[in-house]
């Protein structure tokens, strides 16, 4: 994780939201169980006003049915549940950039959110890697996800 | 006597979590309507009497804000109250809202008694005793 204020603030917001949104909670710690291997996708959002910034967050296809499947309150193998995942994803995302903007930015300027985009990506991430890079690495329940934040940077430069 | 609900936001799942929390709320609704977009949105308003709208500010398409305004330019329209439902959090544009006729503001993500707060005036609830027990503090403006 990056060591800085922001780094924190940001780990911090989504946490709260994952916990608020979909009584999903994680943490720092690794959990002793690695996540098995599987397809990941990756959700942007960006951010304008009197600065820019944007927003990466990736997580496992089976993290964005399980997220799915607690916002809506239905079983993870309900065929609505899978068709909403990425939706799921991009609504977390959406809220947690909200709340990153005006965390960091303060409540008196105007900040127009962009319309968050997911992609799958086409190789799994070497997360561990990542993980320094990161604003924020949480595992929750045998899964990961990993939030980046860039300030002055716009979805397309990411 | 229940009123029609209309919420307006790009995202499905946050749609069925509105509907599934008004639910939960216990508000006095009858049928609830959705849309993904202002266009949308307009389409259903043309077509239905709505007593009240949950607005997202956030939509490709047609935004919140421009569905307002479109609101205001149609007598039948403009009346309708509505809730914004945003991730928003700028007090100035919060205040902007409020001068648009906005009854209320949510900010996401919300537990089920904050909108039962905000849309109670305006809806009522089934069960008035059961639903006195959760209050939240009235984000109504």
């Amino acid at each position: 994780m990056k060591s800085n204020q922001t780094a924190s603030e940001v780990a911090t917001i989504l946490s709260d939201v994952l916990a608020d949104l979909a009584f999903m909670f994680g943490g720092p710690e690794e959990h002793p169980l690695r996540p098995r291997p599987e397809t990941w996708i990756e959700c942007s959002i960006g951010y304008s006003g009197p600065v820019t910034g944007a927003i990466r967050f990736r997580c496992t296809r089976s993290f964005s049915v399980m997220l799915a499947s607690n916002l809506l309150g239905v079983d993870p193998s309900d065929v609505d549940v899978k068709r909403k995942a990425e939706d799921a994803v991009k609504e977390l995302v959406n809220i947690v950039c909200g709340h990153v903007v005006t965390t960091l930015h303060g409540d008196d300027a105007v900040f127009d959110l962009s319309i968050p985009r997911v992609a799958e990506l086409a190789d799994a991430p070497d997360w561990e890697s990542d993980a320094d890079d990161a604003d924020a690495t949480l595992y929750l329940d045998h899964q990961v996800v990993q939030i980046f934040h860039t300030l002055g940077a716009t979805p397309e430069m990411i | 006597m229940p009123g029609n609900v209309l919420i307006v936001d790009d995202s499905a799942t946050t749609r069925k979590m509105v509907r599934r929390t008004l639910e939960l709320a216990g508000l006095d609704t009858n049928e609830v309507y959705e849309a993904s977009n202002g266009i949308e949105a307009l389409s259903i308003l043309y077509d239905h009497e709505v007593a009240v709208m949950m607005v997202d500010i956030n939509m490709p398409t047609m935004n919140g804000i421009q569905l307002l305004n479109r609101m205001k330019e149609n007598d039948r329209l403009r009346h309708i109250p509505f809730v914004i439902a945003s991730t928003e959090g700028s007090r100035q544009r919060i205040e902007e809202l409020k001068r648009s006729g906005a009854f209320g503001y949510v900010r996401k993500p919300f537990k089920p008694e904050q909108l039962r707060d905000v849309l109670k005036p305006l809806l009522g609830v089934k069960d008035e005793v059961e639903s006195n027990s959760v209050g939240s503090g009235d984000d109504s403006f």
